[in-house]
């Protein structure tokens, strides 16, 4: 089984990424250079929306290029979320522990919510 | 095998079909020369045959003209016909014999009345008459016939005994005053004559000429048998139609040996035919001739094109016969030759350029494919070095406390040379026993160093410490440095106290281990923090339970629970602990440990390990305690 990764960057703030198949020591390599294409279209201080709903299996191998990809953000002041994982997904983020759980969304209006609340956060007078 | 050589396919083939080619043009020009000749020899006949005609008629004529003179003069001086036939006979010396014959009248014939002049052999005239003749000459079928011969006409020959001494007679009627006719004047030819004028013309060699006369018999022939004789019905039946040239065969009934060509002309003044026969073998013969030299030379010029065919592509070719030789070299492997200097800027050259620049590059990659694969080689040696320096980080498979109390048993099974997955074990003290199973983050040579350095790492830092989450917060903040390419390990660490089986675990998003207690499997639910490397404020739960006697503990990592073949489903950890629950009762960590790997093999059926296993099994040996099993969670 591959992965297949498919982009859209609407707007310069934030981009998503959806993945499909596995992402693990076979696929993770072909992950690293698609995302090397997408993050400079992010731009600092943007968001980077992973959807992992049809990602069926991820490895050790693909949660290290999740971490590295959201180092990567953070390094630009930017964000890393992660939408709406399988539950087998999830259970490996729960467990490993590689992406903080709190950037791990079940749904788009979640993870909107997330977003706007952050924006809040930091337009609001001494916020 | 000479036609293997392109060079002299190319030349048969050029023979060959040239040779075709000759064959055919050389068969229509054949019968187009054929056609030619045929009606030149038509022609040339014809000529000859009319020559002849007009010579005979000439003669004849000349004949016919005295007859008519004397039969007018006669007609009127009746008295004189002896003495006029004489003079006529001593001037021309063409006619054998001259006489003039009177209707008897009164049924009688007198002296003079039928006076005749005939030439002997010695060339004198003497004179006679007719009726000394066996029959009465007015009874005769000559007479008869002459009177009806108003204008004078020819008689059939008469022969006396041999053909060649025929004469011909040409009668006329003699006009009288009274009455239309009173007698005939004939004048008498041999025909020795004509038979000798035959042989006279000029025509070719293999040609013979021939006299028919109006019955169709010969008068005169070149082949002296065939006079007095008839002509075949082929023959009779062209001269009726006038069909000439006409072809004459033996199967058709002519009296030829083999087929000829016949042309005839009539003769004028008579109702003669002169023809000329040929045969078709003779007429043919110069044009078969002239064929079958053209068909030699013509040979002789195609083997020469084709010599020079075979000799040019020879020349062109050898450069091609060279690279032949060489590209079996190159498949034999061997590249080290010299190739012909070629100048030349058509095809051969190109190709000879294009074949060394190919076997200096193939040259060029074979040297690059030798030099890889010693890369290779050394790089195998260099990972197997690496692997023994790995597997020397681990402590041995096999281990059992001063007391008895503890045994554990571990293996590791990197999928490749070297892996990620680690196990280590360690005393903390004097009572306490540190256990450890960690999984990097991907596999191969990366995560061997990561590995190394976790192991390390966790050796030095767990000195001073005795919690299992202050060993992973240690350890953790240490990963984390440096970190960019956010390499991570997982890793369960559990701390054992060999005086009373108290278990404390801890785990950085590692898997569950399984404990087994009396004859259950169950998962050990530890809460885990993040795994180590990534944060370096992450903390790390523990969870305490006692082990009671006989208790083991299993830890291992994906390897093992995520164990699967091409597209199967993964092993999972229900399976792991049914494999676990069978082990009997009271077995050795290495039974657990054998039995874990054994069954896992057996899932995969053999497929090449996808991921590095490591699996350690920790019994604790206490039949003397029966405490009850304490169960704590406690938070760092």
């Amino acid at each position: 089984m591959s992965l297949s990764i498919r982009s859209e960057s609407p707007q310069p703030s934030r981009s998503t990424v959806w993945l499909e198949g596995r992402l693990d020591a076979a696929t993770y390599l072909e992950f690293d250079d698609a995302m090397r294409d997408v993050t400079p279209m992010v731009d600092s201080g943007g968001t980077l929306v992973l959807d992992l709903s049809a990602l069926d299996y991820i490895s050790s191998a693909g949660l290290r290029s999740l971490a590295l990809l959201r180092k990567q953000m953070r390094d630009r002041d930017g964000r890393t979320l992660l939408l709406n994982p399988q539950p087998q997904v999830k259970k490996v983020f729960d467990i490993v522990k590689a992406v903080p759980v709190a950037e791990v969304f079940a749904s788009v209006a979640e993870l909107d919510q997330y977003l706007d609340h952050i924006q809040r956060q930091m337009t609001a007078p001494g916020g | 095998m000479v036609l293997r050589s392109v060079a002299s396919r190319l030349a048969l083939g050029v023979l060959l079909g040239s040779a075709i080619v000759l064959i055919v043009t050389g068969g229509l020009m054949l019968s187009h020369t054929r056609e030619q000749m045929l009606e030149q020899t038509r022609r040339e006949a014809a000529a000859i045959a009319e020559s002849a005609s007009s010579r005979i008629h000439g003669r004849i004529d000349g004949v016919a003209r005295v007859v008519r003179v004397l039969a007018g003069q006669v007609g009127t001086r009746h008295a004189q016909a002896a003495t006029l036939i004489r003079d006529a006979l001593t001037v021309n010396p063409e006619i054998a014999e001259i006489g003039a014959a009177f209707v008897p009248r009164a049924g009688q014939a007198h002296d003079g009345e039928a006076p005749t002049a005939r030439r002997k052999v010695g060339g004198a005239v003497v004179m006679g008459s007719h009726l000394t003749d066996p029959q009465p000459y007015w009874t005769s079928p000559w007479f008869i016939q002459g009177l009806n011969c108003d204008e004078g006409c020819w008689q059939p020959p008469e022969r006396r005994g041999i053909p060649l001494d025929a004469q011909v007679r040409y009668s006329m009627a003699i006009p009288g005053q009274a009455v239309p006719v009173q007698g005939v004047v004939d004048a008498t030819i041999r025909l020795d004559w004509l038979q000798a004028l035959l042989g006279s013309l000029d025509k070719p060699a293999h040609a013979s000429a021939f006299v028919l006369d109006r019955d169709g018999e010969f008068l005169a022939h070149d082949w002296t048998s065939y006079v007095g004789t008839r002509a075949s019905r082929p023959l009779l039946s062209a001269v009726t139609e006038g069909r000439t040239p006409v072809r004459i065969t033996p199967e058709e009934g002519g009296r030829v040996s083999e087929p000829v060509w016949v042309a005839f002309v009539p003769i004028r003044g008579t109702r003669w035919t002169i023809g000329l026969t040929m045969p078709e073998r003779e007429v043919l013969a110069d044009l078969r001739r002239t064929y079958l030299v053209d068909l030699v030379l013509g040979m002789l010029a195609l083997m020469g094109v084709s010599l020079i065919a075979l000799a040019i592509t020879r020349r062109l070719m050898a450069p091609l016969t060279v690279l032949a030789d060489r590209a079996e070299n190159v498949a034999q492997g061997d590249l080290d030759f010299a190739l012909p200097e070629v100048r030349r800027d058509d095809e051969v050259g190109r190709l000879t350029r294009a074949f060394d620049q190919m076997r200096h590059q193939l040259a060029g990659h074979i040297d690059t494919a030798r030099r890889t694969a010693r890369e290779q080689e050394r790089i195998a040696s260099e990972l197997e070095i690496a692997r023994q320096i790995q597997l020397a980080l681990l402590p041995a498979p096999h281990w059992l406390d001063g007391d008895g109390r503890i045994e554990l048993h571990a293996a590791l099974r990197p999928a490749s040379a070297v892996g990620g997955d680690l196990y280590t074990y360690f005393a903390l003290g004097a009572r306490h026993v540190c256990v450890m199973v960690g999984d990097v983050s991907d596999k191969g040579i990366p995560a061997a160093l990561f590995m190394a350095r976790t192991v390390t790492l966790a050796r030095t830092l767990a000195t001073h410490a005795r919690s299992p989450s202050d060993i992973l917060q240690a350890l953790n903040r240490e990963l984390c440095k440096g970190n960019d390419t956010c390499m991570f390990v997982t890793l369960l660490c559990g701390v054992v106290e060999t005086g009373t089986g108290l278990l404390t675990l801890a785990s950085a998003g590692h898997e569950q281990p399984v404990l087994r207690a009396g004859d259950s499997a169950v998962l050990v639910d530890v809460e885990t923090g993040p795994a180590l490397g990534l944060d370096p404020e992450a903390r790390y739960p523990v969870r305490v339970l006692s082990l009671l006697g006989g208790d083991t503990l299993l830890m291992y990592t994906d390897g093992v629970s995520e164990a699967h073949a091409g597209n199967q489903r993964l092993y999972g950890t229900d399976a792991l602990l049914e494999s676990v629950a069978r082990v009997e009762d009271d077995a050795t960590p290495e039974t657990y440990v054998e039995r874990v790997l054994r069954d896992v093999d057996n899932y995969v059926e053999g497929a090449l390990a996808y991921d590095d296993i490591a699996v350690l099994a920790i019994t604790w040996h206490d039949s003397g305690t029966e405490g009850a099993r304490l169960d704590a969670v406690a938070h760092s």
